[in-house]
């Protein structure tokens, strides 16, 4: 994820998706996504703050300050109701897009 | 997120993204350091990919300080990037865009330096200048107020709140580097309170400074600046003036001047005020009194004259002046109106054919989750960034257009003097670039936003462009086109009528001929017999020049814009009855061969006629038509009203000279001997209004330093006023033409250049992306030529619409516009032919290049072509 701007439209999708479940911090959220992509997704903190900050800006996540297992204060971000929303909405639409992505490859290798 | 909660959250944010990110690399580190590092190593390498947490904290932070500069500066990044990567498109974009602009802002300035600016006084509207006229009076003559008359008005007029008189006056720089003549005006007391004018340094004129011997002067802006260099204590320090002393008591701010316009006389520009101490007549200026109309002040005025029957007071308001610039700078507003849409159509123009070379690029970004809105605020930031550097250097380029322009003007064209780049040029070029980056941005962006996504990315397959977009592409090229015609028909009648005008025969030689005005001190020369030794003295010392064939002396010049016009009686006339009006010339005698003017009949004046037993006088061709019409006038006698002398026989005939300009009607004129024209008043006239004119065989622009050097050998304090070629005067005396025919050239110029590089544009990017139709059609037999003339042929169309929409616009516009055209009909089908010609000229050079590419196609590669 190195081009911060040309795909932050999926890295605000990554980001989404890692908190439809549990709140987690920004560490958190980094091994989420490392761990589910095999390694193959590599989020730096320089694009993940500006992203996450963003997303609380635009009310699409709220955050708490929380302290964590090991008794350290951490901040937690949770998917609002609008950030839900968001998510499921720009679920399809990538399903949508990848679709006819694999679709037009595959017809065009034919 | 409410305003409030923001402002609190902004408040310990740096805070909050510091502990955050600390906590971030110490996790970090704590699962490297699980993961078998040292704890060295383990913070090393957790700082190594983290970078500088200080860019991450100010990047985190701006999601919070400004909303829309983050989007603004990411989007900036994205254009500049994107304009990067295609360097010709944007340094066309810009060229063409600062030339439009530049070119525009200069007009503009020019326009609004001289029509538009407000005049500097307090509600101009109000203030009029008032004079007297009598239908006996001849020749629509006009004056001022006579000294009881103004005394009358300011004592007893109700409809006007003020009244101020003033007169001009003639002033010698004397002790100067190089001497020179400056005007100048006495004025009222009431003066500068009439106008609303007060200075920027020092003062005008109080109570005190009629009391005294009126020594005291106030300077314009200009004065103060070529004469003071701008010193800020100028106040108190003197000046001489005729070899008087006189004290600076006050600066005008820059461009107050009044008057600021002295119609058609060049170089008279009102620099000085001083008290006007001995009153007497003068021209008279009034400010309306609350309401009460200029009917009634020229009737209440008119009331008090107590005059001749006949008489009558009328007023001008003083912005009328104005009013003789609306004609050619209206035509330059137009022009600048259709070099700025032009820019505009080029942009969108070079836009969309880049568009959809950009659609794939496009369309992933919207895939990727661009909404839009996005789409369209990128294009018009990138838009933004062209016409925001086309800005910059179209104000830099209409800095030395104004410097080219300004020069070319007529004398008549008031407060020409002072046009200047000033803050509401830049506020125009400002709206003008903005209007440039919105209009063009949405037109590519609306069509970019229909572009659908899945199209978009399939259109890499097929790289085709949609026959809709082919068609706007088509159309813009053609307006384009077409208002390359309208400004070069516009350019080609000026020019033509120029010429017309210039071939008209003038009736002398102005070639090889270099003039001055010859103003003599009346300090030093008041005695005639002084005048006329140093007239003498300078004329010998011009004669003794190497290179000098001929130096004379006259009263008037031809194209001048100066008059003598009296009535002229001739011998056997009832005095009662009015005379022929002719302009009276007092010349030496070799006026005629110096000037070129060619002697019909009779003989020129010789040195001879100062001994002559009776006065001697030539005729134009044209007075002695109509003084003694199928007669010969040699012989016959006439006198002139004007010198009240003795009658004067007629000894010889000379063609007719254009006086005012060259497409008018013979005027009368006759021609008196300088030898005989030794009395006080030919000589008081001759102090103020006489030229010297100086023939040479070689160029008279070369001649004028040593022109200027003999004079003030002769006299160090005598000023070289006009010093120009004869056809100097020629030139001038067609200014008007002259200078709309150059700027629309200009103008037309940069039209086509812009058009041409919009078409080949356009034509080499359909080629590029019709290659693998076009090597198809090859692969399949097709010869190289037919392409070649199938892509002409598709570009020539586009050139015969413009052409065709464009004259018939230019017809219209020519029709409606009054254009002051000298015999050249606003239709003249050859020049519509020639440029329709130019065109398409320019049109089969601007695609020949891209269509050669097409036959260069090899088949095989243009099917593989992606």
């Amino acid at each position: 994820m190195a081009r911060r701007d040309k795909l932050q439209g999926s890295l605000d999708l990554l980001i989404l998706r890692t908190l439809r479940g549990e709140p987690q911090h920004g560490y958190g959220i980094t091994s989420q996504i490392q761990a589910w992509s095999d390694g193959e997704l590599e989020v730096e903190e320089g694009s993940l703050y500006p992203a996450l900050h963003r997303l609380e800006r635009d009310e699409l996540l709220t955050a708490e300050w929380r302290e964590t297992e090991a008794g350290r204060r951490a901040k937690y971000y949770k998917l609002t109701r609008k950030g839900r929303k968001h998510l499921e909405a720009e679920l399809k639409r990538w399903g949508r897009l990848s679709s006819a992505i694999a679709l037009f490859l595959e017809r065009s290798d034919a | 997120m409410s305003f409030l909660r923001r402002i609190r959250k902004l408040g310990r944010l740096n805070e909050e993204i510091d502990e955050e990110l600390r906590f971030h690399l110490e996790e970090k580190e704590r699962r490297l350091i699980a993961d078998g590092l040292s704890p060295d190593e383990a913070r090393r390498e957790a700082r190594k990919s983290f970078g500088s947490p200080a860019a991450v904290r100010e990047y985190t932070r701006d999601a919070w300080v400004f909303r829309w500069a983050d989007d603004l500066w990411r989007d900036l990044k994205f254009a500049a990037r994107s304009l990067r990567r295609s360097p010709g498109f944007a340094a066309i974009a810009v060229v063409t865009l600062a030339l439009g602009i530049g070119a525009a802002t200069a007009v503009f300035s020019i326009v609004y330096g001289v029509m538009l600016r407000p005049l500097p006084f307090d509600a101009p509207h109000d203030v009029a200048e008032v004079y007297r006229s009598n239908e006996n009076w001849t020749f629509g003559m006009r004056e001022g107020g006579t000294a009881v008359q103004i005394e009358r008005w300011k004592a007893n007029a109700r409809s006007v709140e003020q009244v101020a008189e003033y007169a001009m006056v003639r002033h010698f720089l004397t002790g100067a580097a190089d001497p020179d003549v400056s005007w100048g005006l006495r004025v009222a007391p009431e003066f500068f309170d009439l106008l609303g004018v007060a200075a920027r340094v020092g003062r005008t004129f109080g109570k005190d400074d009629y009391s005294g011997d009126g020594r005291v002067l106030v300077v314009s802006d200009r004065f103060w600046r070529t004469q003071f260099h701008s010193d800020p204590e100028v106040v108190g320090r003197e000046i001489r003036l005729d070899d008087i002393a006189f004290t600076i008591v006050g600066v005008l701010p820059p461009r107050v001047r009044y008057p600021f316009f002295q119609g058609q006389v060049p170089g008279l520009v009102i620099e000085t005020w001083e008290p006007m101490i001995a009153r007497g007549d003068g021209n008279v200026l009034v400010r309306l009194a609350r309401g009460a109309s200029w009917k009634r002040v020229n009737t209440e005025l008119g009331m008090m004259l107590d005059e001749d029957a006949g008489t009558s007071a009328y007023t001008v308001p003083i912005d009328d002046a104005l009013e003789v610039t609306r004609r050619p700078l209206s035509v330059l507003l137009s022009a600048v109106f259709l070099i700025l849409l032009l820019a505009c159509m080029h942009v969108s123009t070079l836009l969309l054919a880049r568009g959809v070379s950009r659609e794939k690029d496009v369309s992933l970004r919207a895939a990727l989750g661009a909404g839009r809105l996005q789409l369209l605020r990128q294009h018009l930031i990138e838009t933004s960034l062209l016409a925001g550097a086309a800005g910059v250097c179209g104000v830099l380029l209409s800095t030395q257009l104004i410097r080219w322009l300004v020069p070319l003007f007529p004398h008549g064209i008031p407060r020409s003097e002072e046009i200047d780049i000033d803050p509401a040029s830049l506020l125009f070029c400002l709206s003008v670039s903005t209007a440039t980056a919105l209009a063009s941005g949405s037109l590519a962006a609306w069509k970019s936003s229909f572009s659908n996504i899945r199209e978009g990315l399939a259109a890499s397959a097929v790289s085709m462009a949609s026959p809709r977009h082919a068609r706007l592409l088509d159309g813009l090229l053609a307006s384009e086109i077409a208002l390359c015609v309208v400004l070069l028909v516009g350019a080609g009648l000026f020019l033509q009528s120029t010429a017309r005008l210039l071939a008209i025969d003038s009736g002398f030689q102005a070639n090889g001929v270099l003039t001055f005005r010859l103003m003599l001190n009346d300090n030093l020369y008041g005695d005639w017999r002084r005048a006329e030794a140093v007239q003498e003295r300078l004329l010998d010392r011009l004669r003794a020049l190497p290179g000098v064939e001929s130096a004379d002396l006259s009263m008037l010049l031809p194209l001048s814009g100066r008059s003598t016009r009296s009535p002229l009686l001739i011998e056997g006339q009832d005095p009662s009855t009015q005379g022929l009006l002719a302009d009276v010339n007092v010349i030496t005698p070799g006026y005629f061969s110096t000037i070129g003017l060619r002697l019909l009949s009779g003989r020129p004046f010789t040195e001879q006629d100062a001994s002559y037993g009776t006065g001697t006088v030539v005729l134009s061709r044209s007075t002695a038509e109509s003084l003694w019409p199928g007669q010969d006038p040699l012989g016959k006698r006439l006198r002139s009203t004007m010198t009240g002398e003795d009658w004067r026989e007629v000894v010889g005939v000379v063609d007719n000279v254009k006086h005012f300009q060259l497409n008018e009607e013979p005027l009368p004129k006759v021609f008196i001997p300088y030898a005989q024209a030794q009395q006080p008043f030919l000589h008081r006239m001759m102090s103020s209004l006489s030229f010297i004119s100086i023939r040479t065989g070689t160029s008279p622009v070369q001649l004028a330093g040593a022109v200027r050097a003999a004079v003030h050998e002769v006299d160090p304090d005598q000023p070289v006023v006009e010093l120009k070629p004869l056809e100097q005067l020629v030139l001038d005396s067609v200014a008007q033409d002259r200078m709309q025919g150059s700027v629309l050239s200009l103008l037309a110029g940069l039209a086509l250049v812009v058009a041409a590089i919009g078409l080949y544009g356009v034509v080499n990017y359909a080629v590029q992306q019709r290659t693998r139709e076009l090597g198809l059609r090859l692969a399949l037999g097709a010869e190289t030529k037919q392409l070649a003339r199938a892509v002409i042929a598709r570009s020539m169309g586009t050139a015969a619409i413009g052409s065709l929409v464009g004259v018939a616009a230019a017809g219209v516009l020519a029709r409606t516009l009054e254009l002051g055209l000298y015999e050249i009909h606003p239709l003249d089908p050859l020049t519509y032919v020639a440029v329709v010609a130019l065109i398409s000229t320019v049109a089969f050079a601007a695609c020949l290049v891209p269509a050669r590419r097409a036959t260069k196609i090899e088949p095989m590669a243009a099917l593989r072509h992606d």
